[in-house]
């Protein structure tokens, strides 16, 4: 299901049934679905999407876990954190990896999509099958002490294909893992694709679709907004003719 | 102090990032703070904190404790290693204070906690629109006062505060980590979601 951004904006309390897949539940994701739980989780469907369990070295930022969650699969113990907190959640939890088998149907399912995951290759993934869905999603991303968000509304702004074109090498990245993540940093980034979720589902245009934000915490904090152009080589349907002149 | 085996896996993502390392990971572990501000501001900034191992965290809720035991008692599962407890108890050197205002109520809160004598840092939000944090490291002479941050009264809420009161914790963990070598005191204004900085206002 695609959603359609209208101009006629609905406040957050009149936001029913829409649907909101979370894919990842780590530093990106925990926030996430606190934002949006603490906005109203009983009006929405949040579907988890994650295939990890819990482990010691997540709770220092992925603060809904407990050390008992060790071994859990992340999404049930945040299904679970999020029954307690918030009774009448409606959600539901997939411990599996979002991959070319299933991004399909789970993207289709939902109208928006929270892109927490942090594999290069996952995010093109969901970039790729949200543009094929016309499924408006959100881009975040954090390494160290920096982030980035950005909201893709298919076929009319750029989408990570067309800032970043392909995915890069393995040994090109750096993950949490190996360049470290600090959990505030991760927060600040995840409130914000939170934020957008909202914005586009109260039918609202979302403060991203077609800018890249990012988050500097290596020094004070440094906060940036810069739009993104379609890219005309890019096949997401974003980019007209007309805007190369 | 040394950082115990399960101290370092549970921290080691934050161990990691250059200039916070084990050295760090202690001075958060050894500090005391004070987070003061509305329950609904404070919930997520202190679940964090207590996440990244900050010893003791005293807590001061406008509009009183009472409605915030859950929170604490969350945060007590979420990492047994640290105190949380109501701001009143505790007394004595508090290596910094995180005053995250929204409301008039919080402004009181925070008024009252930034007469307190022993804070040697402190970090201060204003989440009301426009939005500004102030940034004031231990013994940085001169530079902005807790007291200017203070005023006017509070008016209508930024559409970015909850992400100004992540920064702003974001801000408190790095000078409790001492992640910058010699921080200088700044005042970090909000145009929207951008952020312009003022250093040794």
């Amino acid at each position: 299901m695609a959603l359609r951004l209208s101009t006629g904006a609905r406040s957050a309390t009149e936001v029913a049934t829409e649907r909101i897949l979370i894919v990842g539940l780590g530093g990106l994701g925990v926030p996430a679905l606190w934002t949006l739980a603490r906005a109203g989780a009983q009006r929405k469907r949040l579907t988890l999407v994650d295939p990890d369990p819990v482990e010691l070295s997540n709770l220092a930022r992925q603060v809904i876990y407990r050390s008992r969650d060790a071994g859990t699969p992340k999404v049930e113990a945040a299904a679970r954190w999020l029954a307690e907190r918030f009774p009448g959640a409606d959600v539901e939890p997939h411990p599996i990896a979002l991959d070319a088998s299933n991004a399909a149907r789970l993207v289709a399912a939902h109208d928006f999509v929270i892109d927490a995951t942090d594999s290069p290759a996952a995010k093109f993934l969901i970039n790729d099958t949200c543009i094929a869905a016309r499924t408006p999603f959100v881009y975040g991303g954090v390494v160290g002490m920096t982030g980035q968000a950005m909201t893709v509304i298919p076929r009319r702004t750029a989408c990570i294909r067309c800032v970043f074109e392909t995915p890069p090498d393995d040994n090109e990245t750096r993950s949490c893992r190996e360049a470290g993540i600090v959990g505030p940093v991760a927060g600040a980034i995840g409130e914000m694709q939170a934020a957008e979720a909202m914005r586009a589902l109260c039918s609202q245009t979302p403060f991203l679709s077609g800018k890249i934000l990012t988050y500097d915490a290596s020094g004070p904090a440094r906060v940036r907004i810069a739009a993104v152009s379609p890219r005309s080589g890019c096949g997401c349907g974003a980019w007209k003719p007309d805007e190369s002149r | 102090m040394t950082l115990t085996d399960a101290q370092i896996e549970r921290y080691s993502r934050q161990i990691i990032v250059p200039r916070i390392g084990g050295l760090g990971q202690e001075r958060l572990i050894a500090a005391r703070m004070l987070l003061a501000g509305d329950a609904r501001d404070i919930e997520a900034p202190l679940a964090y904190l207590v996440g990244a191992g900050v010893g003791a965290i005293g807590v001061a809720v406008a509009g009183g404790q009472d409605g915030f035991a859950g929170e604490i008692a969350a945060a007590h599962e979420l990492n047994a290693g640290v105190s949380v407890t109501a701001a009143d108890e505790s007394k004595g050197r508090v290596d910094l204070a995180l005053l995250i205002v929204g409301s008039d109520a919080a402004l009181e809160v925070a008024a009252e906690i930034a007469s307190y004598p022993d804070a040697r840092a402190w970090v201060v939000a204003r989440l009301d629109a426009p939005g500004i944090i102030t940034v004031i490291p231990g013994g940085s002479p001169g530079g902005p006062t807790v007291d200017a941050s203070m005023h006017p009264a509070v008016g209508s809420r930024s559409e970015a505060a909850d992400f100004i009161a992540m920064l702003a914790t974001a801000e408190a963990f790095k000078l409790i980590a001492g992640y910058a070598e010699n921080p200088s005191p700044s005042i970090i204004e909000f145009d929207g979601y951008q952020t312009r900085l003022r250093v040794n206002p």
